[in-house]
């Protein structure tokens, strides 16, 4: 366990590095000029130039590429061309935001998930099996920016149950209810999809252990459906579940992309598409580095985790 | 693209009219003239409750971030976040937008009067007493020198080079000089005679105290002015929020707070508004008005100086030929265009200038919607089947209405005589840097939107002397040798009356001319939610927040 | 225990995995063609969708009126209007034509990225696992490296930086799904050369290497195309999103996700005609997903 996590952690430096390059070149690559964008319609072409200069885009690309490294090194990602605050704090802030709709949406998604699951397992082929998987297959057939729509249309425009968007309310917000309300719906539309593909992979992986020879034992011995389920199913399916759970997080985390572009959520996904409107190059950047970062430390705690509870995975050859 | 600065009277007759107003202020200047309070105190009485005040009203703002709240900086944004900061900064003059018959004058407030020197060239600046910044600091010439140099003056240590990009193209040409009169007294020189109570009236006047201690991206978080409104707290990314400033010294605000939002969508902002979450929202869609009303919102519309147009490449055949130009113009109908598609939240373009402003021109045939004369004319400049281009336009943007489906509506129109236009477009940031790259071969036509407030606008889009790439704004190279003459004559006038019929002479000229493609006047939509009381729909870009309370 | 990938991959989109090869099975198609004629559900997806893609493939014939034809006094008309079935868009234009017309690049922007991945990144993927050593460490880094980008940021970002069009869009989602494809694809490889039919091939002489690959891509091809089937419903939905955002197809072209996004403004005026975009796209979706499951049924019993 111990060497596979170690070649596991050691692999992180070459993948991130070769992801720096990739952002850095990537973003280089998109047409239009901050200083224009910046300083608005009705600038000059020397005004302009001379922002650029002052904030350093007229120097070759690996120049740049290199001083953005060496402070990205010291954790000082810059400062946003548009809001003129170090981009650390904004994309961190977004960040935490994008987050709690993660938490959210997978919380939903699992519970749902796990319930349908259940529910399909126990009743293989019959009304329920089929009923949950339509649920399931609905789930992830459907778009979440047309979900979230549709929510919005009937459970906050038609009925003003709901709020149309934000995380907060203007007056007196930012209490844990105020946000949570305002959470609900675009939870419900980045969840759906998470929750089909948990509903499936619970069933077949319960449905697998329940074929398992010690079952029928279980049964003979007199032990009731629930106990089976609660007491021997689940825990050997956790493995599975619980990686295929933590698979559709990291998804998450960029999935809400769209969600976060219909609710005005302001995360991450929401933040990468108005700075990238903006070309504010440092916080796309910022943005793009501290996702990957994230998220490949995410996929190394689900890969050890999965190792650690799987000794197959650790011997195989591969990655 | 927005500029603050209309500057023409309405149809509603009026004892004063802008023309003979700078007359009367001219005269009454070297008197003390009229200054803001006068205004107000013969608006206020029978507009509405004085007793009523308070309540928080949530604004939201056009654009999707919060970027830096200076005032000096707050235009690269148009007038989006100007109106949201304007309860917090005032400048030597302002628009009384406490009007709403009129369009609006520029009227003295952080200077009660002015004198002019020396043929116009000098401006002396009375400025008024007993005014502080939020923080204390005193309003006098020191303060209004200190503010002026942070734009224009690069020797001075507070120089703020960004702040001067931005507002260089409002108030064109050099400062020559500034010397301090006395404590409360100023003279600025200029080249020529400007108008310039107009053309500062975008710059308002922020703390040399709290820049200084700041620094200017703190300044920007914390802002410090002068206005009936004070800072009180930034959410990064979310909202800000002002409260009244108890030593103001002027009429006080009646609201209890505002807040200022970011909503960037304008569904967004229209369904914020039915659902209740917001008081206040701007610039919105055609489609959201009727749900708006349905909702039990108020929805007011006013004129502004807003032009909406496809600039066409002169260099780029068939378009150098005149025929072709105005045969385009022959084959749009605007009116489906303002009603059908923007449903009433625009007026038919007849001429450049707006209805009833200085420069309306009467005697100006409009381009009617005449098909069969279009095809006409391309026959005769040889295209009788029509014939292909391509033109860009961009998806969204300040000031630019609806540019998609507008752009779609007109190449339908444009296919029914024959040619066919490919639209390329653009998301606005994007569209920007490709339309500051002027024309280019292969490019028909480009879509932009202006605002039309003084003279030196003129030159910018048709005088020979702001071409590309010296200046942004003639994307199409348009040149017409006579208006140079009538344009440089203009800027030096400085009897007003000389000066608008000059302007009327180029405008003659360029709508012969037809180097665009004249669309539609956009209209200010303004959405209210009914529990806001003492609004102003002023005929100007902005509204004040001032008398506004809620119940 | 359900065999489980050895990496995250392939979960992302649907939970199904492909780690490992499935046993070989002579006459796969003929195994397709007997599940299908028994799952009375798939077929009829099959027979939906094949109907669908024929009529959009076929919109100069099937679509009633020109999808760009608009008519401003006619807009947001409710449907049942006379001459518009599902009503017309916010520039008087028919929805249906415009449904029909859009279905054509949204198809292609849901297939094309997979068909491109499978190729891509079926490739890679065989060359790593077969070549083993420095090739497959360097491919598989290559492939780490993308994989560091939640798919659906990394996509925006590369539509963005190409710019504007369909063309784009198929470009961005082709590179987010090729390291999927390449993971699955190198991992049944390199279960695939440990099996002792290779070692024969191999142990046969230098004329083997054209049986070996053969052999090893008829055994392995399974799983990348088992793999591949299952997310085009996602990608299908995943592209309409990348149009939502205004990232592809330009105006006045239509396409469903970018019809969504133009009509949401229309959400209050206009309710039903503004979510109908958003149907075909799920419909799509769900329908490959149904024969999806079917032929990776057959493709790798284990997983059903």
């Amino acid at each position: 366990m111990l060497s596979y996590a170690t070649r596991r952690v050691l692999l992180l430096v070459p993948v991130l590095l070769g992801a720096t390059v990739v952002v850095f070149g990537l973003i280089h690559l998109i047409p239009g000029d901050p200083a224009a964008s910046l300083l608005g319609p009705n600038s000059t072409d020397a005004a302009r130039a001379s922002l650029r200069h002052s904030l350093g885009l007229d120097e070759p690309l690996p120049v740049q590429y290199g001083k953005w490294i060496w402070l990205v090194l010291h954790l000082d990602l810059g400062e946003s061309i548009a809001r003129r605050q170090p981009v650390s704090s904004i994309v961190w802030e977004a960040f935490q935001h994008t987050l709690v709709l993660a938490a959210m949406a997978t919380l939903l998604a699992n519970i749902t998930g796990l319930f349908l699951g259940i529910v399909a397992a126990t009743r293989q082929f019959g009304l329920g099996d089929r009923v949950s998987m339509a649920v399931a297959a609905l789930g992830t057939a459907i778009p979440s920016y047309w979900l979230g729509l549709i929510l919005v249309s009937i459970l906050a425009l038609k009925v003003q149950l709901f709020p149309t968007g934000g995380m907060t309310s203007a007056i007196d917000g930012g209490s844990p209810g105020d946000i949570l309300w305002h959470l609900i719906l675009p939870a419900i539309a980045a969840g759906a999809a998470p929750a089909g593909i948990v509903a499936r992979t619970v069933r077949a992986s319960v449905l697998e252990v329940l074929r398992l020879d010690f079952v029928q034992a279980m049964r003979a011995r007199g032990l009731s459906e629930r106990t089976i389920l609660v007491r021997h199913i689940l825990p050997n399916s956790f493995p599975a579940i619980l990686t295929v759970m933590g698979l559709q997080a990291g998804y998450l985390i960029g999935g809400v992309a769209f969600v976060e572009v219909v609710f005005s959520w302001p995360g991450i996904g929401n933040l990468l598409f108005l700075s990238i409107g903006q070309r504010d190059y440092p916080v796309i950047l910022g943005v793009m580095l501290f996702v990957s970062v994230i998220f490949v430390l995410l996929n190394l705690t689900v890969d050890l985790m999965h190792a650690a509870l799987d000794p197959r995975v650790r011997t195989s050859i591969s990655t | 693209m927005s500029s603050k600065k209309p500057e023409d009277p309405d149809k509603q007759a009026l004892a004063l009219d802008r023309r003979q107003f700078m007359k009367v202020s001219a005269a009454a200047a070297v008197l003390g003239g009229p200054t803001l309070s006068a205004f107000l105190a013969a608006c206020a009485s029978g507009t509405d409750n004085g007793a009523a005040r308070g309540g928080t009203l949530v604004y939201a703002m056009e654009i999707s971030d919060l970027p830096s709240l200076d005032a000096q900086t707050s235009l690269s944004q148009g007038s989006t976040l100007a109106q949201a900061i304007q309860p917090m900064f005032e400048g030597l003059t302002m628009y009384d937008r406490h009007r709403s018959d009129i369009v609006p004058p520029a009227v003295g407030v952080l200077a009660e009067s002015w004198t002019l020197l020396d043929g116009g060239k000098t401006w002396e600046w009375h400025l008024r007493p007993n005014v502080t910044f939020h923080d204390g600091t005193p309003w006098n010439a020191d303060a209004a020198i200190w503010n002026f140099q942070r734009l224009y003056d690069p020797k001075s240590p507070q120089y703020y080079e960004l702040a001067f990009q931005l507002m260089s193209i409002y108030m064109p040409g050099p400062i020559l000089s500034m010397t301090k009169v006395d404590n409360l007294t100023f003279r600025m020189t200029t080249p020529i005679a400007r108008p310039l109570a107009e053309e500062i009236e975008a710059l308002w006047m922020v703390s040399p105290t709290a820049v200084q201690k700041l620094g200017n991206d703190g300044f920007g978080r914390a802002p410090v002015g002068t206005g009936g409104m004070k800072f009180s707290k930034l959410v990064p990314g979310q909202q800000f929020e002002m409260v009244p400033y108890d030593k103001y010294w002027g009429a006080a605000y009646k609201l209890d707070k505002i807040v200022v939002r970011p909503v960037g969508d304008a569904t967004a902002r229209v369904n914020a508004l039915v659902s209740g979450e917001i008081d206040i929202a701007v610039e919105l869609p055609a489609d959201g008005l009727d749900p708006l009303k349905g909702a039990g919102k108020t929805v007011l519309t006013s004129v502004r100086p807003h032009t909406w147009e496809f600039i066409f490449n002169m260099k780029q055949p068939p378009f150098n030929d005149k025929r072709v130009r105005q045969a385009l113009n022959y084959a749009i109908d605007r009116d489906a265009l303002a009603n059908n598609i923007l449903k009433g939240t625009a007026i038919p373009m007849t001429q450049l200038a707006i209805p009833n402003s200085e420069w309306f021109d009467d005697g100006l045939a409009p381009y009617t919607y005449n098909p069969s004369k279009a095809k006409q004319l391309l026959a005769d400049a040889g295209f009788p089947k029509g014939f292909n281009t391509e033109w860009w336009t961009a998806t969204n943007g300040s000031g630019e209405l609806q540019p998609v489906p507008m752009a779609e509506f007109i190449q339908s129109n444009l296919k029914d005589v024959g040619v066919n236009v490919t639209l390329k477009t653009f998301e606005w940031t994007a569209y920007l840097g490709e339309f500051f790259k002027a024309a280019r071969p292969g490019i028909g036509a480009a879509q932009i939107s202006y605002g039309w407030s003084w003279t030196y606008w003129w030159g910018l889009l048709f005088s020979t002397e702001y071409l590309p790439p010296k200046g942004p704004l003639n994307w199409g190279f348009y040149t017409n040798p006579a208006i140079d003459p009538l344009y440089d004559q203009a800027l030096g006038e400085a009897d007003q009356g000389k000066r608008d019929n000059l302007v009327k002479q180029i405008q003659r000229l360029v709508w012969e001319d037809a180097p665009y493609l004249f669309c539609v006047h956009g209209l200010n939509v303004r959405g209210l939610s009914p529990k806001v009381k003492g609004f102003i729909n002023a005929k100007e870009w902005q509204f004040q927040f001032q008398t506004i309370y809620k119940t | 225990m359900i065999s489980s990938p050895t990496s995250p991959v392939a979960s992302e989109f649907t939970g199904a995995s492909g780690a490992e090869p499935a046993p070989q099975t002579p006459g796969t198609l003929r195994a397709i063609w007997a599940r299908f004629r028994t799952d009375r559900l798939a077929t009829a997806a099959l027979v939906l969708l094949s109907l669908i893609v024929v009529i959009c493939i076929a919109a100069p014939l099937t679509s009633p009126h020109d999808p760009l034809a608009t008519e401003a006094v006619n807009r947001l008309a409710p449907p049942g209007s006379p001459g518009h079935i599902l009503g017309t868009d916010g520039e008087g234009r028919d929805l249906l034509s415009r449904l029909i017309w859009g279905g054509r690049v949204s198809l292609l922007t849901g297939i094309a990225p997979v068909l491109i991945g499978l190729v891509v990144g079926g490739i890679l993927g065989l060359v790593a696992g077969y070549a083993g050593g420095i090739t497959r460490t360097l491919i598989m880094r290559c492939v780490d490296v993308l994989f560091a980008f939640p798919a659906v940021l990394l996509a925006i970002g590369i539509a963005v930086t190409l710019g504007p069009g369909t063309r784009n869009v198929i470009i961005a989602l082709a590179v987010v799904l090729v390291p999927s494809v390449a993971r699955v694809t190198e991992s049944a490889t390199v279960s695939a050369c440990s099996q002792e039919y290779i070692e024969a091939a191999r142990a046969s002489g230098a004329s083997g290497l054209s049986i070996i690959l053969i052999q090893l891509v008829r055994n392995v091809a399974s799983a990348p195309l088992a793999y591949s089937f299952s997310i085009i419903g996602p990608v299908i939905v995943f592209a309409a999103g990348l149009n939502f955002l205004g990232l592809g197809i330009q105006p006045p072209d239509p396409e469903w996700g970018s019809m969504l996004y133009t009509l949401h403004n229309s959400l209050l005026l206009a309710p039903f005609t503004s979510i109908v975009p958003g149907i075909p796209i799920a419909l799509a979706a769900l329908l490959f997903d149904i024969i999806g499951n079917a032929v990776r049924d057959v493709l790798d019993p284990r997983l059903a």
